[in-house]
C-alpha cells in the first residue's frame, strides 16, 4: 500500500477532514498536516488518549482535543 | 502500540522531555508526585492554613481543586473555593456551573463574586466601553488586574491565609517571557511559586507551576472531572503571541520551558536588589493597598466611568454561616 487513508475530527467541531499520508506515519505527521501544534492538543486515536509518537494504520480514526483554553 | 516504560501498559503520553512513555495510572501519579513536591519544597502551605482556592472551572483549577481537596482531607488544611465572574457570555456562565458541581461533590464551600456587583458592570460591557471611546488598553489587562484584585479582597474578607492559584509551567513561563519584553521588573519579581506576604494582599501559591498545561489536561481527562475546555471570547494580545512562539521552540527543542523556569529561579533572589524599596498605601479612592496614592483598579475602572461599588464583599451574615459550617466552628 502506497498511502494510509486516516479522519481527523477536532472535538467541539463538526468538520471531518480525510488525510492520505505514507504507510509509516504517525500522529505527529497528521498534526502537521493539519496545523496542530503537540503541545496545545491532546489525541484520541480509535477513541483512546495515545501519544502523538503513535504510528497509524489505514482506516484510523483520530480526534484532536485543543487544550489551550486561556482568559 | 506503546508501552509505558514503566509499567508496560498501553502508554497515553510520550513526556518529550525526560524520553518517557507514560500509561494513565502512572501519568497520574506522576502529577500528583510533582503537585506534592512542589508545596513540600517551598513550604506552600503550613498546618491547619485556610487556602482560598481560585477556581474558574477550566481543566488547570480543577484539577487543583481536587489535588488540594484530597491532600487538605490527609494534611488538615482548609479550604474555600472562590469563582469570580467576570462577566463573560457564553463562556464563564457555564464554567460557574461546573465549579458548583465539582464544589458540592467535594463538600467544599463555594463564594462567587461578579464584577458585575462589585464594579456595576461584567468584563463583555468593559469591552464595549473601551472600544466606544477609542481606549487602546486590552480588556485581558482589565480583566486580570480586576479578577486579582477581587479575588485578594475576598480571600482577605474570609480569613484565609494563601490564595492558591492554578498556574502551569506554560502560564508562568509566558508571564515571564512576558515580563522580560515588557521590562517590568516589579512584575517579574511578583512570579515564582511564593508571592509572599504584604500589607492588604494574602500570599499567593501555585502549586501546579511545575507541570506543563499538556500533562494537567491529560490528568483531568484520564481521572475524568468535568471541565470546561473552551476559550474565553476576549483572548488575543501579546501573550498569545508569546505562547505560540514558546510552543514553537519547545516542539522543536523540548525542555525550553523548563530551561526558561529554571534560569527566572536563579535570577529571582537577585531582582529584590534592583527594585526600590517602597511602602504600601491605601488606595485615595477605593482603600486597598496599593504603592500609589490611586490603585491600579481604580485607574482603570475611571477610563471606562465605572468605580468600585462596595467597600465589602462578603457579608457579615456570610461569613458567620461560612463559621459555622466549618468543622469545629
Amino acid at each position: 500500500m502506497s498511502t494510509i487513508k486516516v479522519s481527523v475530527r477536532v472535538a467541539g467541531k463538526g468538520e471531518l477532514r480525510k488525510l492520505r499520508l505514507s504507510p509509516s506515519s504517525d500522529i505527529l505527521v497528521a498534526l502537521k498536516e493539519t496545523g496542530h501544534s503537540p503541545e496545545t492538543v491532546v489525541v484520541r486515536l480509535n477513541g483512546r488518549i495515545v501519544p502523538e509518537t503513535e504510528k497509524l494504520s489505514d482506516g484510523d480514526e483520530i480526534e484532536i482535543i485543543p487544550i489551550v483554553s486561556g482568559g | 502500540m506503546l508501552r509505558c516504560s514503566f509499567c508496560g501498559r498501553r502508554a497515553v503520553y510520550h513526556q518529550r522531555t525526560s524520553g518517557v512513555l507514560m500509561c494513565d495510572r502512572c501519568l497520574i501519579r506522576s502529577v500528583e508526585r510533582r503537585f506534592q513536591q512542589t508545596i513540600s519544597r517551598y513550604k506552600l502551605i503550613a498546618p491547619n492554613d485556610r487556602v482560598a482556592l481560585a477556581v474558574s472551572g477550566g481543566k488547570d483549577s480543577t484539577a487543583l481543586l481536587y489535588l488540594m481537596a484530597e491532600r487538605c482531607q490527609r494534611y488538615d488544611c482548609e479550604l474555600i473555593t472562590i469563582t469570580i465572574d467576570e462577566g463573560i457570555r457564553g463562556y464563564r456562565d457555564l464554567c460557574i456551573s461546573l465549579v458548583k458541581k465539582n464544589a458540592k461533590a467535594l463538600g467544599l464551600e463555594h463564594v462567587v463574586v461578579s464584577f458585575e456587583r462589585a464594579f456595576g458592570s461584567g468584563l463583555d460591557r468593559i469591552a464595549a466601553l473601551l472600544k466606544d471611546r477609542g481606549i487602546e488598553q486590552g480588556i485581558c489587562t482589565y480583566c486580570g488586574v480586576l479578577r486579582r484584585s477581587l479575588l485578594n479582597q475576598v480571600a482577605r474578607e474570609l480569613g484565609a491565609d494563601k490564595i492558591a492559584t492554578a498556574h502551569n509551567l506554560d502560564d508562568e513561563v509566558q508571564a515571564i517571557m512576558l515580563n522580560y519584553i515588557r521590562a517590568d521588573l516589579s512584575r517579574l519579581h511578583r512570579l515564582g511559586p511564593i508571592y509572599r506576604k504584604r500589607e492588604g494582599f494574602v500570599p499567593r501559591i501555585k502549586p501546579l507551576r511545575e507541570i506543563p498545561e499538556k500533562e494537567i489536561a491529560l490528568y483531568t481527562l484520564l481521572r475524568g472531572f468535568e471541565v470546561n475546555f473552551s476559550s474565553c471570547p476576549h483572548i488575543g494580545g501579546m501573550r498569545v503571541k508569546i505562547r505560540n512562539f514558546i510552543n514553537e521552540l519547545e516542539a522543536e527543542h523540548p525542555t525550553t520551558k523548563y530551561m526558561i523556569l529554571r534560569m527566572f529561579d536563579r535570577l529571582r533572589p537577585h531582582l529584590s536588589d534592583a527594585l526600590k524599596e517602597f511602602n504600601m498605601r491605601r488606595c485615595q479612592i477605593c482603600g486597598e493597598p496599593t504603592p500609589s496614592d490611586v490603585c491600579r483598579v481604580c485607574e482603570l475602572l475611571e477610563q471606562v466611568g465605572l468605580e468600585r461599588r462596595e467597600k465589602t464583599l462578603i457579608s457579615e451574615k456570610q461569613k458567620e454561616l461560612w463559621r459555622r459550617a466549618r468543622p469545629g466552628g
